[in-house]
């Protein structure tokens, strides 16, 4: 009746998940701790001992929700990269926990993840808007068209013909009609 | 095939690593993708809240279901 071992899987759930955790996350969020050091698997007979988890509880959701929290756990991301004994499980984790303190603050990491990715790649764009974000710079007016590549020629009236409504030319061969046929 | 724990062979710098894995997050959140094994600590705190939140004495039952043999 008490669910004594449910409560156990839960502790054991909830343990591996604040294990995700890496050093700086977790000096960030200590009532993360203590709530853990609180559960047992007896809560479920003891209801006065259940409301006493309460408070831990809401102040490790808050903890996690501040910005200190998730610059903390983008630290301890980047330190597990930066070790190349770090397997992808850790890596994984640690991404988790990232991604945990964004939820815990009503926010999402997938939202921004791009982002991130185009300045990790040094994308002249994504710098851009990452620095008008942060710093409040101003937005650039004109933005460079980079030569084209793939997947062909550009159309008509592009500016990379100088902005001229010019035709591009056409490099198929043409047959010459049978008055511009020289003669024999 | 890598077995699961083995170290990273290619971390090519910590750029480059750091931009693969956020375009990765976003392209795995598209194709509705979860790999993650654990929930996450958000996912447990609420589950948690569920559980601490249970007024039910089940003390209370268990001593007038043995009184009741």
């Amino acid at each position: 009746m008490a669910r004594k071992s449910e409560w156990q899987s839960l502790i054991d759930d909830l343990e591996a998940a604040a294990a995700t955790r890496g050093a700086h996350l977790t000096a960030a969020s200590p009532s993360i701790d203590s709530l853990a050091a609180a559960l047992h698997p007896e809560l479920g007979r003891d209801q006065k001992a259940r409301r006493a988890c309460l408070h831990p509880s809401a102040s490790a959701r808050i903890e996690l929700g501040t910005t200190a929290a998730a610059i903390a756990a983008f630290d301890d991301f980047v330190d597990a990269l930066r070790l190349p004994q770090t397997s992808h499980t850790q890596v994984a984790a640690r991404m988790q926990a990232l991604a945990a303190t964004f939820r815990c603050a009503d926010r999402a990491l997938v939202n921004i993840a791009s982002q991130l990715a185009g300045v990790f790649d040094n994308s002249a764009l994504n710098v851009t808007l990452a620095r008008h974000d942060l710093e409040g710079t101003d937005l650039p007016t004109e933005v460079p068209l980079r030569s084209w590549r793939w997947p062909g020629p550009p159309q008509v009236g592009c500016p990379c013909y100088g902005g001229k409504l010019s035709t591009p030319p056409d490099p198929r061969p043409t047959t010459p009609r049978p008055d511009q046929r020289p003669a024999r | 095939m890598k077995s699961f724990g083995t170290s990273r062979s290619w971390p090519p710098d910590l750029g480059a690593e750091l931009r693969q894995l956020f375009s990765d997050l976003k392209s795995r959140h598209f194709r509705g993708d979860r790999l993650d094994p654990h929930p996450d600590l958000k996912t447990m705190l609420d589950e948690l809240d569920v559980w601490l939140a249970d007024t039910r004495d089940y003390q209370q039952w268990l001593a007038r279901a043995s009184g009741n043999r």
